[in-house]
């Protein structure tokens, strides 16, 4: 388990205090942050996996979110939702994430360790080889579009709630979208049917 | 106008393939074990514990997340939206028993309803739900997405530049009355409670594509609604109806893409792998 002040000590970065922009303006309560965490986390943590945080690294960084929300809770304005704004804090912190790994090495993208499971595991196996699909669909996706393809089809946001999470225009994020989605479409019709799929 | 506009989610899209719509469905179930959000929460005590109105035990599940506690509350909150729509019982029934699917992206704030919830001790309270926000009105310095269905795009260029290929219209300033934002539409957001009501209590999610005949019977999304009501079908053993069904669906979208999904589905073993 990481201490907290090492966690710190890496997110203080000019990126991380961008506010995603924040047009609803009907003030909120601010909630208090073990609320925020109950609400969140098991999403925060399902979407950095799909931004392409590895398993290993996935609590980790999903510490440095909260960590995050934590500090700058009393900033936060509440004219924004909570959910848009602790996403928009995740989605900068699975970039920055990226883009420490790129320089590590090539694990991100490689795939998922082939394990030979036994029958009755055949069900997580099967949910691996979907999940590595579409985690080398995602992969080809550079981490604007990623993000709102995350959130729009995996987090079900509403296109505002997308684009106000990445404090971008609508249209913005529905070309994003678009070209997400057939991207990956793409890259899912290039891959072999799965199954008895004929 | 509307169909254009009307985004359906991928997983609930008819012409999605087979194999997307499953990873799809599985990443939205992939959410951390319980000892991973314990370690987790463990990692995070000293700013848990340091609330103003916490120092409390964790109120966070002791079983897995993805059957966990503050699904309950988007549950009821999921269970709100609908009543609003005319769902009333069906959802209802849905949200007391369902409790293996998580629920969509977090809104904001659980709502309100004296239903009976897993969560200890969460009062009750009204709390504005986010699909009632202001569309955001956009300035637009980008690119805008004119058509947003048809252009394909070659995968040799998933660079930064792919936005501008896709960007045609000039709407700048206008975005509003050109992109209603209707993927919060009533109808979307209807199919979407039945869809992912699918695996937790099929029964539910074929009353709620029953509500959803009864809403929209010309609706954009029927082929849609009617694939999830076979595969209801299907899920509930009642098999005849589903191939009944489906003879139907078959005969009215004699095109559709799904009909293929409904092979697979309809197969004589349910288990559709090799």
């Amino acid at each position: 388990m990481k201490p907290l002040t090492l966690v710190n000590a890496k997110i203080d970065s000019p990126e991380l205090s961008a506010q995603p922009a924040a047009v609803d303006a009907r003030p909120r309560e601010i909630p208090a942050f073990r609320e925020i965490f109950e609400t969140h986390a098991p999403y925060v943590w399902r979407t950095l996996r799909r931004l392409g945080v590895h398993d290993a690294d996935a609590k980790d960084m999903c510490q440095e979110v909260f960590v995050v929300v934590h500090r700058r809770l009393p900033d936060f304005e509440a004219t924004s939702s909570v959910k848009t704004w602790v996403y928009g804090i995740a989605i900068r912190v699975a970039s920055q994430y990226r883009r420490r790994a790129r320089h590590r090495s090539e694990e991100l993208s490689a795939d998922l360790p082939e394990v030979s499971v036994p029958p009755e595991q055949e069900i997580d196996f099967r949910r691996r080889e979907f999940l590595g699909r579409l985690d080398r669909a995602l992969d080809r996706l550079d981490h604007h579009k990623r993000s709102v393809f995350v959130l729009f089809e995996l987090e079900d946001m509403t296109m505002n709630e997308v684009a106000q999470t990445l404090g971008c225009p609508l249209q913005t994020a529905y070309s994003r979208l678009h070209a997400a989605r057939a991207l990956v479409r793409e890259a899912f019709a290039s891959m072999d049917a799965p199954k008895g799929d004929e | 106008m509307t169909d254009e506009h009307a985004v359906v989610r991928l997983r609930l899209s008819a012409d999605s393939p087979a194999a997307l719509t499953e990873a799809l469905e599985l990443a939205r179930d992939d959410c951390p074990r319980a000892e991973q959000i314990h370690e987790l929460e463990a990692a995070l005590m000293p700013l848990l514990s340091g609330g103003a109105k916490s120092g409390t035990t964790s109120k966070l599940p002791k079983r897995p997340v993805a059957a966990g506690a503050a699904f309950g509350a988007k549950l009821l909150m999921a269970a709100a939206v609908a009543a609003a729509a005319g769902v009333g019982g069906a959802l209802h029934h849905f949200a007391t028993r369902s409790r293996a699917v998580p629920i969509a992206a977090p809104g904001g704030t659980p709502a309100v309803v004296a239903a009976p919830s897993p969560r200890p001790a969460e009062p009750a309270r009204v709390a504005p739900l986010d699909e009632t926000e202001a569309p955001q009105v956009p300035t637009s310095a980008e690119p805008a997405a004119a058509e947003f269905k048809a252009v394909a795009r070659p995968h040799a260029s998933p660079g930064p530049s792919t936005e501008t290929a896709v960007a045609a219209a000039p709407t700048a300033g206008t975005g509003e009355a050109v992109f209603p934002d209707t993927t919060g539409s009533a109808e979307v957001t209807l199919l979407e409670r039945a869809e992912r009501a699918l695996r937790a209590d099929p029964a539910s999610a074929l009353a709620i594509t029953d509500e959803h005949a009864r809403q929209y019977p010309a609706g954009a999304l029927t082929q849609e609604r009617e694939f999830v009501a076979i595969e209801a079908l299907a899920a509930l053993g009642r098999r005849g109806e589903a191939t009944t069904r489906a003879a139907t669906f078959r005969a009215r979208f004699p095109d559709s893409a799904h009909l293929r999904r409904l092979d697979l589905l309809l197969r004589p073993t349910s288990d559709d792998a090799p």
